[in-house]
């Protein structure tokens, strides 16, 4: 018991290391295709913490859809961009002071939360999508179908131009 | 090991996200950062559900939530590239005429 | 005594511990590395053979050169990888090296036999999809860093095309997984001893076999690499052991791609030889392996006899006839399920 809470530490404190730093370089990378390369990593590192949670489906539908899928698009679509891209100097201490006063506030709302990770299997979660949320599954299907054509209509787009 | 330390990760991927968000005008990079806070997000969605007493039904949540984000990252890259193609620019400055 | 302990718990933790003997035996290294000395062997004889040529000959003359392959694999290890000026330096080393990794690492996952697996789960069938999704955002930064037209036409093609196979393979094998009622391989194996996948569900079969040769680059399909247009595609700066690994990439994961085609749609271990665990516990899986090799082998010969799509027909495949069909194969679980229960 013991030693499975020092493994579980290790693997936390290694997938928060990779996940807060590859953030970091998400947010301050020069080049956008590193940003978005550190992006999956933010992805992966999370599919991580997901599944330490307890929730391996969630996990892997994360790795898959969001990581494999989303980052493969946005890289590509970077990729597409030849220009060299001009960042903007950072625009100065207001957004500094934003985002530490945001993360200050939610560390205060977090701090009397209590409970420990669970387990929840993959027949839980699809009872409940088929069953009390079938109606998010439809619009959420709708939304992607919609993204879908969408993509194509653009593509069809730049053939014609 | 209790969820607190995830709610920590959490908040902390907020806050760059955010300053990410806050600090840069190109598009692409604007929509990085905002998936990087969609990442805190969601591990705040999944923490704060393993403490509650209903954890599958914040897992459902969560998988709808991906779902989803995937959908919008395709909408916000098809804004980019019309962008792109109409100004030769992701520069979120240069787009006035979309100003209400 | 001591020593003999020390190598008796060796071989009990190497051989015997299907964590660690899995990612490095079989499924996992050393049959990666000599799978890839045989089948890119095989594929050259038969291109050769077809094309009334030899092949590779010189290399242990007396078995057909079979060893070139290994004289190929020492080369590239000595050669200097020349890594030039323009290029985006992390980019273009770390590329190769991550991209041989998570092609790799799908198949440490997969299951020897239905006792001896390296992953124990619930979800292994969606472990190795997830995983297997990861590979084409290294080809596609390689193309970037590698900071030349060719690289990036290259990585372009690549990327097309892996939004055209995706929710196709995805789809396909979520309908033989409904079929089953599972998402561990090993449970779907095990319902297979009466009836294979493949006759349980022909259309997602048929899919999965076009999408794992779209998948990695296999002949009618090899768009992003082709040699004749754009000199090497995404691959074109590399040389030395860098170009080792992304050759091998494709490879690894054809083999993977294949391995789960046997173990999906044709019955596993099925029908199971009892006599070969005496000899080792892994031992039954070697009939995986050869219905695998069988796939592979099908997969290398179409390069001898077909020319290539171009990148626009290949896309059309994707969309019009793979994501037709795989749409097509849920329905048809669906009505499988409904007409069996």
């Amino acid at each position: 018991m013991f030693q499975a809470n020092i493994v579980e530490g290790l693997i936390f404190t290694l997938a928060a290391a990779l996940t807060i730093a590859s953030a970091a370089l998400v947010v301050s990378a020069k080049s956008l295709v590193y940003s978005a390369f550190f992006l999956a990593l933010v992805g992966a590192g999370n599919a991580v913490f997901m599944a330490m949670l307890g929730f391996p489906v969630i996990s892997l539908f994360q790795l898959s859809v969001y990581v494999g899928a989303a980052v493969t698009f946005i890289l590509f679509s970077i990729t597409m961009f030849r220009k060299p891209v001009r960042i903007e100097p950072t625009a100065g201490i207001l957004a500094l002071d934003a985002a530490v006063l945001a993360t200050a506030g939610l560390l205060y709302a977090f701090q009397s939360v209590t409970g420990t990770p669970v387990s929840v299997g993959f027949k839980e979660i699809s009872s409940l999508l088929i069953g009390k949320y079938r109606f998010a599954l439809i619009i959420a299907s709708l939304a992607l179908v919609t993204t879908l054509i969408e993509a194509i209509t653009l593509a069809m787009r730049g053939e014609m131009k | 090991m209790t969820v607190l330390p995830y709610l920590a990760v959490s908040a902390c991927l907020f806050g760059i996200g955010l300053y990410g968000l806050l600090s840069s005008r190109n598009f692409i990079k604007m929509l990085l950062s905002a998936e990087v806070i969609f990442n805190g997000g969601l591990l705040a969605l999944l923490s704060l559900a393993a403490a509650s007493g209903a954890p599958p039904t914040g897992g459902t949540i969560a998988i709808l939530a991906i779902a989803i984000a995937a959908a919008e990252v395709g909408v916000a890259v098809s804004i980019a590239i019309l962008m792109f193609m109409l100004k030769g620019d992701v520069d979120v400055y240069k787009l006035e005429k979309f100003k209400g | 005594m001591q020593v003999s302990e020390i190598i008796s718990w060796l071989i009990n933790l190497l051989f015997y511990k299907p964590e660690v003997f899995c990612p490095i035996f079989y499924p996992g290294l050393v049959t990666i590395l000599a799978l890839l000395i045989f089948i890119i062997w095989l594929e050259r004889k038969i291109a050769a053979k077809v094309q009334l040529r030899y092949g590779p000959l010189y290399v242990t003359r007396k078995a057909g050169g079979i060893l070139q392959l290994l004289a190929d694999l020492l080369r590239y290890m000595f050669q200097e990888p020349i890594i030039p000026k323009t290029v985006d330096k992390i980019a273009f080393i770390a590329g190769p090296v991550l991209l041989f990794a998570t092609a790799y690492v799908p198949a440490a996952l997969l299951p020897a036999t239905a006792e001896f697996t390296g992953l124990r789960s619930e979800l292994s069938l969606l472990a190795v999809l997830a995983l297997l999704t990861l590979a084409p955002i290294f080809d596609i930064i390689i193309g970037w860093g590698s900071n030349n037209k060719f690289s990036l036409i290259g990585s372009m093609r690549e990327g097309y095309i892996v939004m055209s196979y995706e929710i196709p393979m995805f789809l396909s094998t979520l309908a033989i997984a409904m079929v089953y009622g599972s998402l561990n391989i090993v449970e779907i194996v095990e319902m297979q001893s009466r009836c294979w996948g493949i006759l349980l569900n022909p259309i997602a079969a048929a899919t999965f076999l076009l999408v794992a040769l779209i998948s990695t680059a296999r002949f009618p399909f090899e768009i992003a690499e082709a040699e004749t247009e754009i000199v090497m595609g995404p691959y074109t700066e590399y040389s030395g052991i860098l170009y080792g690994l992304l050759m091998g990439a494709s490879y690894v994961k054809f083999y993977v791609l294949s391995m789960l085609f046997a173990l999906l749609f044709l019955g596993g271990w099925h029908p199971s030889i009892t006599w070969l665990e005496k000899i080792h516990p892994a031992a039954p899986g070697l009939v995986v392996f050869i219905k695998a090799l069988i796939i592979m082998v099908f997969g290398i010969f179409l390069r001898a006899v077909y020319p290539r799509f171009r990148v626009d027909q290949a896309i059309r495949v994707g969309w019009h006839l793979l994501f037709m069909l795989s749409m097509l194969s849920i329905a048809y679980s669906l009505a499988v399920i409904w007409l069996v229960g």
